[in-house]
């Protein structure tokens, strides 16, 4: 039909389309003048269709990332989590070809298999000098650990992910292989969910082919490696610091798999548990997020915290499944690229299919490269993590260049020369309009008792400058969807989902978690503390008549951590503000932190920001009293509004029980201690006992009680025992035993458990206290005997609840 | 001749252990010119789980795992071993180092043994140590030998200077250390030339023959090196007492560095500090 062909060319078939410059010598993606024909899909599409709407679909597609959470960490700068840098406009493949790809990725699955299988086993590739043996005596991820554990099946690989770039002529290339913990593939699913929300007309009108199907089989999996009716999957992540833990908590959460640890989990008779509150829950199917070496501190890095000791073990007696297993890595060297297709023809009898990039190893094809053409390739660590270290030969200095020669001579094994391919480019929104970007592909393949199953898509990661140096994250740059579309595509419609089945226990609470929630309360209420005590002192330095006041705050500062210098007391109170040093307010906000960050996927993300903008301006230094005064009352603010958060916002199951638990002992500890201060034989009462008061919050209602002045008995009596005073002593103990008794273990053998009876004997001997003719002497051995014992509470429930293996013990 | 060896470990723990998991290389291993009579190890308090294997190197391995709570453990291997006596390896001719180093990366047994290992980077400093032992056209058992009496003279022999973590390049610069520090300085001597070099761990008889002096490194585990001499095999040197074993040293178990045969390490769950005692004893019958 020429006639219609000459309506589409008159005008642009997508309209951002005349704004498209590729400028670059790689491959058009789109192609230009006529796009191609993925693209042409996006013919008329609503939110994909002009720059407005482009625009608008960016800022909605910002918006869904913030509500989901979604975010990578960047090393090197503590725990910066950036938010998922996320273009809406899909990456857009054909089908057809698409096909062709997805029979090369699988035969490179098979491949990696069958290596594997052959260099943990018999050796046969090195006996018959089909590879030289430095490929896996010089290659630091051969596990000489794996070569006694034959997986069951010989399945080495469950999951298996594979980095490609698209050449000049259009040619997919394999650039790297990720076999021994496949990361990306949880982005790759919250990618999917940002872009059919942020342009679901545009995803009805081109209806890209579904990957939740294969989420699904991967959620079976675990059935399909164990004969177990209802197995246990956790995965294994190296905890928050980790770059990708976004999706290690999105994945388990997705497919209902347990988050774990290494230290939530502990083997015993050479079989993998998830150690619990309730006790030990066997895992049957571990997906692992620590790298080989970290698996497993007994037989591998002996330093490693992120693994589980006597895991290699549990494996080799085909106790558990782990995905992948350890050793899988050895495949991931660049240095075995050389061999695959002679590889392939002689593990599989067939001709690679899916071309790798060009790739040299040895010394002496690297020194012809280094001093032939150093401008056509990329120098690359032979062995280690495939997306690091690589140089520039062309940039390095003559010098620096004979330096590597001299390095190569002695360590002839350690790099490759990878040929550089300008990468195939996207359009790309940024501020400055529509840019052409570089792009890899990260595709995924999972094997189930059927075979092997591509992600119809996979993962597209954008650079940020137009060149081909390796595209990180780390670096910047940013992520896409990829919408398989055309004749022959996988089916856009997911399956019916699956029914809703309601949950209320979210509990097998992990020891770990517990202690932290624990910790977090007894944190909290420290840090408040500390802040009521230093706001009380505050009022005493700048008021001249009060300084007679001054004397016992000043004691019960110096316990809390530091003594204030009497010459500089102003500046010495703002140093105590921000000391690390044990008890003050900044260590406890510092501490506060760590066991928050441990926790950041089970608190509310207001309070995490909460907690987290806490405190920030404690370094800027303050100028006068009435400055320090309002700082410290703006972190009291926050202080409240953090409780509140804890006190409303939280499900009252066991993880809160112990936030209260450990908040109500601090309380009750911290009160117990400033007020024996304050109170001391020695100090000046009626100064001693205001303080009490104001540190205790408690101003007001002794004011309404007992208008007639300050008594040590009436004061006591309001602080310590009054059990309808929500900041007395004997109210902190009695919220203790409530929670207390309703946790596991609260009884054994029939009777009220250690800590709950000891707490009962100090209650009651509260109770029976005649406060009446307290002394100063007799107040300060009442609050003595409650410390002591509240600490002894504190050390039965770390034994009982939160050391490893405590669970099970019970 | 034959050895009988006792060797004992005693952890003892500040605070209760509630589960731990040990991997021990404690067994003797079939080694040339050794044979194993007899060989048991006890471990108090009782392992939960006791599973021997044969690791990568084809050492013996027992895994073990107690989880009867307990604050101190005990770990006694015994043994006993047949030495046949053999010719010092060092009066054998040998071929040219060169002509080794120019062979063996190609062959599978050997590459292994060639390459950098947790213990043995490959630095200069330990190449330009080794190479006036290994002038040209010198023969590798000559070299070996050169470079053994090298290390036994300029290094002295002192247990307080160093420890498992301290890393060759201090061992180079102070010049002292032990039995492993001198195994490892050699391995990296002799790896850095392309000469393929294996770590071996073992006892040495504790009582010398009369007349003889008692070597340094008995009451404990020891440690020295297996060179390869193409046509004699693998041949055992022990820099620290500058000799080639023959039938005072028992063979425990090879590997490319101590990280592949440390006699006994563990992860536990609790316990606090910890002390550790080792003690040794080789009795040795002449007439066996």
């Amino acid at each position: 039909m020429p006639f219609r062909l000459a309506q589409t060319a008159a005008a642009p078939v997508v309209p951002w389309q005349p704004l498209w410059r590729p400028g670059t010598t790689g491959w058009d993606e789109v192609g230009s003048p006529e796009p191609r024909a993925p693209w042409r899909q996006l013919d008329g599409a609503q939110e994909l269709g002009d720059l407005a709407s482009l625009e608008h679909c960016h800022d909605e597609a910002r918006r869904l990332i913030r509500d989901l959470g979604v975010s990578y960490t960047v090393y090197g700068k503590g725990e910066d989590q950036r938010p998922w840098a996320f273009d809406p406009l899909p990456l857009m493949l054909d089908a057809e070809e698409w096909a062709d790809l997805e029979a090369g990725l699988v035969q490179r699955a098979r491949l990696m298999e069958a290596i594997l299988g052959d260099l943990y086993g018999d050796q046969r590739l090195l006996r018959e000098r089909v590879v030289p043996p430095g490929l896996l005596f010089a290659n630091p991820w051969f596990q000489r650990t794996a070569t006694g554990i034959h997986p069951p099946g010989g399945r080495w690989l469950h999951l298996y992910a594979v980095d490609l770039v698209r050449g000049p002529d259009g040619q997919w290339l394999a650039l790297a292989d990720r076999t021994q913990a496949p990361s990306g593939m949880g982005y790759a699913l919250a990618n999917r969910f940002v872009s059919v929300r942020a342009a679901p007309q545009t995803v009805a009108q081109v209806r890209p082919a579904a990957i939740l199907g294969w989420f699904e089989r991967l959620g079976r999996l675990a059935a399909d490696l164990t004969q177990v009716d209802e197995p246990t999957v956790a995965v294994l992540s190296p905890g928050p610091y980790n770059e990708t833990y976004f999706e290690h908590a999105f994945l388990a959460r997705q497919l209902g798999f347990v988050l774990a640890r290494g230290q939530d989990l502990l083997v015993r008779d050479e079989t993998l548990f998830l150690d619990t509150l309730g006790g030990l829950r066997r895992i049957h199917v571990l997906l692992r997020r620590v790298d080989d070496d970290f698996c497993d501190p007994l037989e591998l890095r002996g330093d490693s915290q992120l693994g589980v000791a006597g895991l290699a073990q549990a494996a080799r007696a085909g106790r558990v499944v782990l995905a992948n297993p350890i050793g899988s890595g050895v495949v991931e060297a660049l240095a075995l690229h050389p061999y695959l297709p002679r590889l392939a023809r002689m593990l599989l009898g067939e001709d690679l299919s899916l071309p790798t990039v060009d790739t040299v190893w040895g010394p002496d094809a690297l020194c012809a490269r280094l001093t032939d053409a150093p401008e056509s390739v990329l120098f690359k660590p032979a062995f280690a993590n495939p997306g690091i270290g690589a140089m520039l030969p062309e940039r390095l200095s003559d010098e620096a260049r004979e330096r590597l020669a001299e390095e190569l001579r002695l360590k002839p094994h350690s790099l490759v020369a990878q040929s550089r391919v300008p990468h195939s480019v996207v359009p790309v929104l940024t501020p400055s309009g529509i840019e052409a970007r570089p792009i890899q592909l990260r595709c995924f393949l999972l094997r189930d008792g059927e075979g092997w199953w591509t992600m119809p898509g996979g993962l597209v990661r954008f650079g940020v400058r137009g060149d081909d140096l390796p595209i990180s994250m780390q670096a910047g740059g940013g992520a896409k969807d990829a919408w398989l579309v055309g004749s022959g595509a996988p089916p856009a419609v997911a399956r019916p989902p699956a029914p809703v089945v309601i949950r209320r226990s979210t509990e097998d609470l992990p020891s770990r978690v517990a202690d932290n929630l624990f910790w977090t309360g007894r944190y909290v209420e420290r840090a408040d503390n500390a802040l009521r005590i230093a706001r009380a002192a505050l009022a005493r330095l700048s008021e001249a008549d009060r300084q007679r006041e001054r004397a016992p705050l000043l004691t019960a500062l110096a316990r809390s951590g530091m003594p204030l210098s009497s010459a500089t007391p102003l500046a010495s109170l703002a140093q105590v503000m921000t000391t690390r040093h044990p008890g003050t307010f900044g260590a406890s906000l510092s501490a506060l932190g760590r066991v928050t960050f441990d926790l950041s996927d089970r608190l509310s993300p207001d309070l995490g920001r909460l907690l987290s903008t806490l405190g920030q301006d404690a370094d800027e230094p303050v100028r006068g009293t009435a400055a320090l005064g309002d700082r410290i009352d703006r972190w009291l603010e926050s202080m409240a509004a953090i409780q509140g958060l804890m006190g409303e916002n939280l499900v009252r199951g066991i993880g809160w029980r112990f936030l209260e638990v450990g908040r109500r002992l601090e309380r009750a500890m911290v009160a117990s201690d400033s007020v024996a201060t304050l109170v001391a034989p020695g100090q000046p009462l009626d100064a001693g006992l205001t303080a009490t008061l104001e540190v205790c919050d408690s101003q007001l209602t002794y004011r309404w009680r007992y208008p007639a002045g300050l008594t040590l008995p009436a004061v006591i009596d309001l602080v310590v025992l009054d059990d309808s005073n929500p900041r007395s002593i004997l109210y902190q103990l009695e919220a203790i035993e409530r929670q207390l008794a309703a946790l596991p273990g609260a009884e054994r053998d029939g009777r009220p458990s250690p800590a709950r009876r000891l707490l009962a004997s100090r209650t009651a001997a509260l109770m029976a206290l005649a406060v009446e003719t307290s002394t100063q002497q007799t107040a300060v051995e009442t609050l003595s005997a409650v410390w002591r014992d509240l600490s002894q509470i504190s050390d039965r429930l770390t034994e009982r609840y939160f050391r490893p293996g405590a669970g099970a013990a019970a | 001749m034959i050895h009988s060896i006792r060797h004992r470990t005693i952890y003892s723990y500040g605070s209760t252990v509630l589960l731990s998991h040990h991997l021990a290389h404690l067994t003797p291993r079939l080694a040339p010119g050794q044979q194993v009579l007899q060989s048991r190890i006890d471990i108090t308090p009782r392992p939960r789980r006791l599973v021997p294997g044969t690791d990568h190197f084809g050492n013996h391995t027992l895994y073990f795992q107690i989880d009867e709570p307990h604050t101190r453990l005990v770990v006694e291997a015994q043994a006993r071993v047949r030495l046949e006596p053999e010719d010092g390896g060092g009066l054998f001719p040998s071929p040219d180092w060169w002509l080794v180093a120019e062979t063996a990366a190609a062959e599978p047994d050997l590459a292994e043994m060639l390459m950098p290992s947790p213990h043995v980077p490959l630095e200069r400093v330990a190449r330009d140590y080794a190479r006036p032992s290994f002038t040209p056209g010198k023969p590798l058992l000559d070299g070996v030998r050169d470079l053994s009496r090298r290390i036994h003279t300029d290094f002295t022999f002192d247990p307080t200077a160093t420890s498992i973590a301290t890393p060759l390049d201090q061992v180079m610069k102070h010049r002292r250390g032990v039995c492993q520090d001198f195994a490892h300085l050699m391995l990296a001597c002799l790896r850095s030339l392309g000469l393929p070099a294996r770590y071996v761990s073992g006892y040495l008889e504790t009582l010398p023959p009369p007349g003889k002096p008692k070597l340094q490194g008995a009451d404990a585990s020891h440690a020295w090196v297996g060179v390869y001499s193409p046509g004699l095999g693998w041949l055992d040197v022990d820099p620290t007492n500058d000799l080639f074993p023959a039938e005072r040293h028992v063979t425990l178990a090879w590997g490319r560095d101590f990280s592949d045969v440390s006699p006994l390490k563990g992860v536990i769950h609790g316990g606090g500090s910890q002390t550790v005692e080792v003690g040794v004893d080789v009795a040795t019958n002449n007439d066996g």
